[in-house]
């Protein structure tokens, strides 16, 4: 039973591409944005940027994960079995 | 054969302020078929919700064979079947996937449908469209697949909600076969609906809801 869900979850991510794609996207878009902001400051930038890595990965989980049972409640599924 | 009886007394359901019914009482045992009818709105859908245990009763209780259905001992749900107005069905997953994880999930029967797909696929006339994406069918289409269900189902109690919405006559023909089938073989069935289909069973009873009433 669990290999049917797996098998379940990952053709509803591979035929539905903006679960994956919208995530990246962000994860990037975040990424590239902080040492605009920042300034040019290298040290400083050195310093932080494993960290903001770690932070928006945990974002990025957080946005997507609604993803996993949404559409099983908004279609019924996680009603009916 | 095991028998079953279900006991509704005094249901009464709010929603916030809103009475959806009040005082609902029947009974109905194996053979049997309740249909529930009455104006959009009167709370069909909750009271078939509640009967799965999905929506809360405010008064009242609900028992299967003398088992209030909230109590944990009572595995009602291993012998219900419940199709609701939207179909349970996984938009990007094809009718063949789609009937195949249900199956899976449904522990009467030992795999019935994926050892012999097409036979089940053929009564609604569905096989044509076996490995297309649910989100491309028709309403209709989607109907007859979350229906396909009860083909495979060994399960006793089948509770619908509008199941012959979106049907072609044919369907609907096929449909209360099915019906027919079931009930003889001591199945019971919970139905709401609008077409009155009464006069092709010999033990129906009727539900007639009244409109909802809303405290402003």
């Amino acid at each position: 039973m669990n290999s049917i869900i797996f098998k379940k979850e990952i053709y509803t991510y591979f035929r539905n591409l903006n679960y994956i794609f919208l995530p990246l996207i962000f994860f990037f878009l975040v990424i590239s944005i902080f040492p605009l902001v920042i300034g040019p400051n290298k040290s400083l930038i050195a310093k932080i940027i494993p960290g903001i890595i770690w932070i928006t990965i945990i974002f990025t989980s957080l946005l997507s994960s609604s993803n996993f049972f949404k559409d099983d409640y908004n279609n019924g599924i996680s009603k009916c079995i | 054969m095991k028998n079953i009886d279900i006991l509704v007394d005094n249901a009464t359901c709010l929603r916030g302020d809103n009475l959806i019914f009040d005082n609902i009482s029947f009974n109905l045992s194996n053979g049997e078929i309740l249909f529930i009818m009455g104006p959009n709105g009167c709370g069909k859908t909750t009271l078939i919700r509640s009967l799965c245990g999905i929506q809360h009763l405010e008064n009242g209780c609900i028992k299967i064979n003398n088992v209030n259905i909230n109590n944990p001992e009572c595995n009602f749900l291993e012998n219900l079947v419940y199709i609701g107005h939207n179909d349970s069905l996984s938009e990007n997953l094809t009718i063949y996937e789609n009937l195949e994880y249900l199956n899976k999930f449904d522990l009467s029967n030992k795999d019935k449908f994926i050892s012999n797909p097409n036979k089940f696929l053929k009564f609604f006339d569905i096989s044509k469209y076996k490995n297309y994406l649910v989100s491309e069918l028709s309403q209709g289409n989607k109907k007859k697949v979350a229906l396909s269900r009860l083909l495979f189902t060994n399960k006793k109690i089948w509770v619908l909600d509008e199941p012959l919405s979106f049907l072609d006559e044919d369907s609907k023909n096929n449909l209360i076969k099915l019906f027919l089938d079931h009930i003889t073989n001591g199945g019971l069935i919970v139905t709401s609906t609008h077409i009155d289909f009464s006069n092709y069973f010999e033990k129906s009873k009727y539900l007639n809801m009244k409109g909802i009433n809303i405290n402003e």
